[in-house]
């Protein structure tokens, strides 16, 4: 992988990443005001709702004034509706501003990135334009739980080649849409629903994160590369946890079932499903499942894997994304180091996961690329 | 006191129909995975004719080896039973580890299509059956478990069964690499 000096990319682009990290402070305290004043709006509502349900049904007060009884909460009534319309459009107004600001700092970022990239890896072939599609990260069967409907977006694609393996990786964000349609039914869940949609987004305002990246249910690096081995079902290896487990369960996705492998460092870190349980295993050899143990070392992230005909597929999480700034106070040279890490995996992946592993072919390889 | 009996018994019941119906299940998982061993030998038994056929013709001075592999390829061939199967399948995998290590003396064979397709088919074949081995043992495995534990060890005691042996690996690929005899 030819790599030029951090330190003299770095002197090339000093001014345009200062420039960039200085319109990043200044939108993250502007994303702060936005989500501050959002939480004002449940404060709103919460109060209406205490009036009608509280102060107008049970507790009707009326004041004795002129000789006879007159009620009061007409006028809180007004008030309130008043206060609600009038928080709603300086909000919009609001959340207006704060769009185009974010849309000219993401473009400062890109190009700010593109520089980086370019610079860095002269040759990568680097694509801020190209999209990978929803359907073809689903068809990886990494994330069971994607829907046709949920919204992806891709940061940028890079195609490469190490040790005459090409390696595809892209940076993407799934947006998964929660349905809670089924909650409605549920006496009173209907409203705690609502009410919940409405709270949700204060817990953003305490967040390092920029806006584009609060919502996603996956984002990181997305990898295919061409796995030498002729496979005819699908081996997946996903991080050991409680989410993993509920989601093989609440799911039906009944095509594969779980393997109990023998290693078990592995098993420490990962679940394995498959649709037969020797292809797992003539897949996962006892040194490649040391080989993914120290891949997810050398990440400190997530990983998922996914072997699927002749092609491997790869998905490290990384909530900040690949081709963006690192959130928090970050310093140019420190957003150089970070893209050069998360770009080196690819390399660590061919290497790794022996994809580079010499043998003769006698039958062309299937491409299946991102 | 009679309703209460009866609920019991049919618990019980319930309980051991459930329990010898997950060692029905177990038990077919490990014939399953037999099976599939039994598919790549198969596999690679069809494969040594052609192999030696290649071999012969650049490398007809190891007749000894050659001789021994087809001996033993026939010898298999005629194996019912699974122990003697696996021990055949072991001593085959030795055998021909000595042929790949054979042919390093002869680099002609190295630049012949028909062996070199051959010798990746073979390669592949011994990796699906490593791994076909290591399905059965997790599966052996999965089936002893069961029926070694309470309750179910009662369930299987009924039913008188026993459990699998699992399969060792080789001693050949238990042996340390001598590379003096593959680098010579």
């Amino acid at each position: 992988m030819e790599q030029a000096d951090i330190k003299t990319v770095y002197q090339n682009l000093k001014k345009d990443l200062a420039i960039a990290l200085q319109q990043k402070k200044m939108i993250m305290k502007k994303q702060k005001i936005v989500y501050i004043t959002y939480a004002i709006f449940p404060i709103l509502v919460i109060g209406y709702l205490t009036y009608i349900f509280v102060v107008n049904n049970t507790l009707q007060t009326a004041i004795y004034i002129d000789g006879e009884y007159q009620r009061t909460s007409k006028n809180i009534y007004y008030y309130f509706v008043t206060a609600i319309f009038a928080f709603y459009f300086f909000y919009k107004g609001l959340v207006n501003s704060f769009t185009k600001e974010f849309s000219k700092f993401k473009k400062i970022e890109n190009e700010a990135i593109l520089k980086m990239v370019e610079q860095l890896f002269p040759s990568f072939q680097f694509s801020q334009e190209q999209q990978v599609s929803l359907q073809q990260v689903k068809a990886s069967k990494i994330f069971n739980w994607i829907a046709d409907n949920d919204n992806m977006h891709t940061y940028g694609t890079i195609k490469n080649t190490h040790d005459g393996i090409p390696v595809h990786i892209a940076d993407i964000g799934i947006l998964h849409k929660k349905d809670l349609s089924g909650l409605v039914a549920i006496p009173y869940m209907g409203q705690l629903t609502v009410l919940y949609q409405l709270i949700e987004p204060i817990k953003y305002t305490f967040s390092k994160k920029t806006a584009d990246n609060l919502l996603y249910s996956f984002r990181g690096m997305f990898c295919s590369a061409n796995f030498p081995k002729r496979l005819v079902g699908h081996t997946l290896v996903l991080p050991r946890s409680i989410a993993t487990k509920a989601d093989r369960w609440i799911v039906e996705y009944i095509e594969d079932e779980p393997v109990r492998l023998e290693d078990v460092r592995f098993s420490k870190h990962f679940l394995v499903y498959t649709t037969d349980q020797v292809e797992a295993r003539y897949v996962l050899s006892t040194s490649l499942m040391e080989r993914i143990v120290e891949f997810k070392k050398r990440s400190g992230q997530n990983i998922m894997l996914s072997f699927l005909h002749n092609t491997i597929y790869v998905a490290i999480e990384n909530t900040e994304g690949i081709f963006s700034f690192p959130s928090g106070d970050v310093s140019s040279m420190k957003v150089i180091e970070e893209i050069v890490a998360q770009v080196s995996l690819t390399k660590y992946i061919v290497q790794d996961f022996n994809l580079n592993r010499k043998i003769f072919k006698p039958f062309n390889t299937q491409k299946d690329e991102v | 006191m009679t309703n209460v009996l009866i609920g019991i018994i049919i618990l019980i019941a319930i309980i051991y129909i459930l329990i010898n119906n997950k060692i029905i299940v177990k038990k077919n998982k490990v014939n399953e995975a037999y099976g599939s061993i039994d598919v790549y030998l198969k596999k690679r038994f069809d494969l040594i004719p052609n192999l030696l056929a290649v071999v012969n013709k650049y490398a007809a001075h190891e007749k000894d080896l050659l001789i021994k592999i087809t001996e033993l390829r026939s010898k298999t061939e005629n194996t019912i039973k699974p122990k003697e199967t696996i021990s055949s399948a072991n001593e085959m995998s030795s055998l021909m580890k000595s042929l790949q290590a054979t042919i390093e003396n002869y680099p002609d064979i190295k630049t012949d299509r028909q062996f070199l397709i051959l010798q990746y088919n073979l390669t592949d074949i011994e990796e699906q059956l490593s791994a076909a081995r290591r399905a059965y043992n997790a599966a052996v495995t999965h089936h002893n478990d069961t029926i070694q534990m309470f309750p179910a060890n009662f369930v299987a005691g009924i039913r008188r069964d026993r459990p699998y042996k699992i399969l060792e690996t080789p001693q050949e690929e238990k042996k340390n690499i001598d590379a003096k005899n593959i680098l010579s």
